[in-house]
């Protein structure tokens, strides 16, 4: 009898904190803003310009210019609906020396459709449709990338990334290293799409704005998909149909989502 | 008939406890617009740990007292995603009023009303915050245990006609059950921040099960607990996850002229399971940790007055973000 008692107390107990809610939300004409936190690192090291790399074949490599085009972001919602950021504005330099105190990067994303997003899909660099907009369609991101080196001649085209620094081999003690990967006009085209998904939900509401914190590993550019030597003409990297493919199919492969947060 | 009856009633509200026990909650709930919840808050390790059977609920010899209780303690965190990261330091100053009340022969309740005070300290700059946590009570029934004799056993100092059922055994079992209080307020301040398990609450009521179990024969005692924290989501949709923690201690009893002194050593632990965010798990909020402690009260008249340190001997809290450094505390209890 005793024993009922405690257990019916017990019972009562949980039913009463363990109550929830199951009502629908109704998201219908909400937006909200979406940050993207780029954090450039060197496997499990923080990226910092100027400490001294190693990589594969006994090569080391030091930076003192790390930046790169990010475009054409859109986010796929758990019911598969896509929601892609205007054209017009969604090209963006991502430059470790504008960087934050720890060393991030942030993009902020302003009027995204309110849901819960499971993954992310952007490009490296400025694709076909958006070059041949011309030299007057490319808006302020124009001046922006000239101003920020990104740009060889308009014919050529934008600079995808730029790596600029020193390396050193067996051979050569801090020489120079210069990697600018990028479409050649319409004859070459690097462009490449990355899609992550999240660990978590990205909630993005009016009144909730949340950070999808993205780690890139700086160390896949050299010893990603190819293993590519600076000995082997890696060192100066420019508009070459060889190399620079190479470069770009590498890039594709640093990017991973760490964490999400929802606040 | 009835027997059976009743049997199948008890397992059947036993059953569905720990059905209960061990079901999640279902569906997301809507957010209310206004609130937001923490970017990334590893455990409550303020808000539990402080007032959680690792740390002890009361004093060694389980009497009845009120009393205050000061906690100190020191966390590494790992403010942002990489090995060579900056590091923070936590420091929890807990302030609290603790009491154990008889209601009568074999029930008795534990109340601590908590006042925290937490910093932070980064690299260039220092956060802090202060203000009343979450209070628990708990209420606790106790089986006390008589010394049986073995019927081939010859007792030779049994007097006949004295009833030797009323000789206790020196064991006692205690069984609680109890809440913990969302008094506490969990701010949405410290949104910003990387590891904000620095809260001074959890914001959400929690449930409480423990089962306490001493014994004392001569001067020496042991006295070792089990509990479990049944943890809800509070109204930012965050659930804290669930916790068990365990705690055995030894001590030993010097009676002086007119006082006592009674030092112990101790081990205990806690696991954490992950924290859920809008009823997802989330990566890196689980953990363990176990701690090894040594300290000593001293009683004089109707005073307890107790210090102990604790440091940990293992952990892996949530992948490593967080470090317990160590643990300190001193207690002034009054006996009732």
């Amino acid at each position: 009898m005793k024993i009922t008692k405690i257990a019916l107390a017990l019972l009562l107990c949980i039913s009463i904190i363990s109550c929830s809610s199951d009502d629908e939300e109704d998201l219908t004409g909400q937006t909200g803003s979406l940050t993207l936190k780029f954090d450039n690192g060197v496997g499990a090291q923080d990226f910092i310009f100027g400490t001294s790399y190693n990589k594969s074949n006994n090569e080391s490599f030091k930076l003192t210019t790390l930046k790169y085009i990010i475009s054409n972001i859109r986010v796929k919602d758990s019911k598969g609906n896509i929601f892609t950021y205007p054209t017009a504005n969604n090209v963006f330099i991502v430059d470790e020396a504008n960087g934050n105190t720890a060393g991030e990067i942030l993009i902020t994303l302003d009027d995204v459709d309110a849901a819960d997003y499971v993954e992310i899909t952007f490009g490296i660099g400025i694709d076909q449709s958006r070059f041949l907009l011309g030299a007057a369609g490319q808006g302020d991101f124009l001046a922006e990338a000239q101003a920020a080196g990104m740009m060889w001649s308009w014919a050529t085209g934008y600079r995808f990334m730029r790596f600029d620094g020193t390396y050193t081999n067996a051979t050569v003690t801090d020489g120079a290293l210069n990697v600018h990967m990028g479409s050649v006009g319409t004859s070459l085209d690097n462009y490449k799409e990355v899609t992550l998904t999240f660990p978590n939900s990205v909630r993005v509401r009016e009144t909730a704005s949340p950070e999808i914190h993205i780690e890139a590993d700086i160390a896949k550019v050299f010893d990603g998909e190819t293993s590519v030597n600076f000995s082997d003409g890696y060192n100066q990297v420019h508009t070459s149909a060889t190399t620079t493919p190479v470069i770009a199919n590498n890039m594709k492969g640093i990017f991973e989502v760490h964490h999400v947060h929802n606040n | 008939m009835i027997n059976v009856f009743q049997n199948f009633k008890i397992k059947t509200i036993l059953l569905s406890l720990l059905g209960l026990f061990f079901s999640q909650q279902h569906q997301a709930a809507v957010i209310p617009p206004h609130e937001h919840s923490p970017l990334k808050v590893f455990c409550d390790l303020c808000g539990c740990s402080t007032s959680s059977g690792s740390s002890g609920f009361g004093t060694l010899d389980n009497l009845s007292f009120v009393g205050l209780r000061y906690i100190y303690q020191d966390y590494e965190s790992r403010d942002g995603i990489f090995s060579n990261s900056p590091t923070s330091n936590e420091r929890f100053n807990t302030y609290q009023v603790w009491g154990r009340v008889p209601v009568n022969e074999k029930l008795y309740f534990n109340a601590i009303v908590p006042y925290q005070d937490l910093y932070r300290h980064f690299e260039d700059r220092t956060e802090y915050i202060n203000g009343l946590g979450d209070i628990t009570v708990i209420g606790w029934y106790q089986f006390k245990f008589f010394k049986k004799h073995k019927d081939h056993e010859v007792d030779f100092n049994h007097v006949e006609g004295e009833d030797e059922e009323n000789e206790l055994s020196g064991h006692r079992l205690n069984l609680g059950i109890g809440v913990k209080l969302p008094t506490g307020e969990f701010e949405n301040r410290l949104t910003d921040r990387i590891n904000p398990g620095f809260q001074v609450g959890t914001g959400s009521l929690d449930g409480i099960f423990s089962v306490l179990h001493s014994y004392s024969k001569n001067r020496l005692g042991v006295n070792s607990s089990a509990t479990y924290y049944l943890k809800t989501e509070n109204k930012n949709e965050y659930r804290f996850g669930n916790q068990f923690s365990f705690s055995s201690n030894v001590y030993y009893n010097v009676p002086l002229e007119k006082s006592a002194f009674s030092p112990f050593l101790g081990i205990s632990g806690d696991v954490y399971n992950s924290i859920k965010q809008f009823n997802e798990a989330l990566p890196e909020t689980n953990g363990n940790i176990v701690n090894g402690a040594f300290g000593s009260e001293f009683m004089i008249n109707k005073f307890i007055v107790g210090a102990n340190y604790t440091f940990p001997i293992s952990q892996n809290l949530f992948g490593d973000n967080v470090t317990s450094k160590n643990r300190f505390m001193v207690y002034l209890n009054y006996v009732l």
